[in-house]
């Protein structure tokens, strides 16, 4: 009885999830995000890497293309990725534009730019 | 004619109202939501109490995405779970008792999401399988602290072969393909529809085009809001 009860509930959110999306656009390009990074996390090898590098490159490439915004937290992470492997520059710009999509990330971004600066001497 | 019409309405109405659980609208059930507005949400490292080591690492990966289609700014994760872990908070207790207030000076977070995994499992019975994803969410002012919005809830998948019939053979054959299947199903795709199921129920975010039309949307079961026993 529990179990049905729960069914409808699924059911009837599933019904009511459906509106407002059937916009023409999507809100967002996350391409294959979820799926690479989950197989780095599972095998952290170059190979991974790369594939889940390759894929935050996508995802701001086609957001470009379609002039959608580019997801949150996308460039950050990209950033901190090249921070990481001592691309300080680079990684600055994408911290940058981080702020200028989000400005709500400021404090956090300005965090990771101080970090990445400091990085280059 | 018309009043017929209104009638049968009516009747379908009732009967669709009468039967399941009782919703309450979004505005009900979650009103300091709608009070604080948050725009940005720090995702905390989910807390895995269940028996599976992995299922923290895995279900990081699924939520920033639903989150950021409802409409918030989703700190960056990876980002988030790194600079945690060097400042020592990375098990379950420095988590729970982190202090929400701090998050705020610390990443600029409206709110924060904590996630608590408490079954990513496997079971079997005779000739089938299940595998069982229960997650509860929470959401905490970074202002005052107190739970914004919460969420738990279950889903369970049947993961049985199909029945291939012919005695004995038959039933040992279909319990070792239950077996494989359970084994190999990915509990990702699971976690990822109770996200989508679990999230209907928050108000959508500044991004999201219905950002503040979201209040009377009937679409919290009525449990979900009873003070915890």
């Amino acid at each position: 009885m529990k179990k049905f009860a729960l069914l409808v509930a699924a059911s009837s959110l599933l019904t009511f999830g459906c509106a407002p999306q059937s916009q023409q656009k999507p809100m967002y390009y996350w391409n294959d995000y979820s799926h690479s990074l989950y197989n780095l996390k599972k095998e952290p090898t170059e190979e991974t890497t790369q594939t889940h590098l390759a894929t935050l490159n996508k995802i701001i490439e086609d957001s470009n293309t379609n002039t959608t915004r580019v997801p949150p937290g996308i460039y950050a992470e990209l950033g901190y990725f090249l921070m990481n492997k001592g691309q300080s520059q680079e990684a600055v710009k994408y911290f940058n534009l981080e702020k200028e999509t989000y400005p709500e990330s400021g404090v956090l971004m300005a965090r990771l730019i101080d970090a990445a600066s400091s990085n280059k001497n | 004619m018309k009043s017929l019409k209104q009638f049968v309405l009516m009747a379908t109405m009732f009967a669709l109202s009468a039967c399941g659980p009782k919703f309450v609208s979004k505005q009900e059930a979650y009103p300091l939501m709608y009070e604080e507005k948050p725009l940005s949400l720090v995702v905390l490292p989910p807390i895995n109490q269940s028996t599976a080591a992995e299922a923290r690492d895995y279900y990081s990966t699924t939520i920033a995405e639903p989150l950021a289609l409802r409409g918030y700014y989703v700190f960056p994760l990876e980002v988030v779970t790194a600079m945690l872990e060097h400042e020592g908070v990375y098990d379950s207790e420095s988590i729970l008792n982190f202090p929400p207030q701090k998050l705020k000076e610390y990443f600029g977070a409206d709110a924060a999401m904590f996630i608590v995994i408490s079954k990513w499992d496997t079971s079997y019975y005779v000739i089938g399988g299940k595998v069982k994803v229960s997650i509860a969410y929470m959401v905490k002012s970074t202002t005052s602290g107190e739970t914004i919005w919460k969420y738990n809830d279950t889903l369970e998948v049947d993961t049985s072969g199909e029945n291939r019939g012919g005695g004995l053979a038959g039933l040992v054959l279909a319990a070792v393909e239950t077996a494989v299947k359970t084994a190999m199903t990915d509990y990702v795709p699971i976690a990822q529809r109770l996200n989508n199921q679990v999230l209907q129920s928050i108000p959508l975010g500044k991004y999201h085009t219905l950002h503040g039309q979201d209040m009377a949307y009937m679409v919290v079961p009525e449990n979900q809001i009873k003070p915890e026993e």
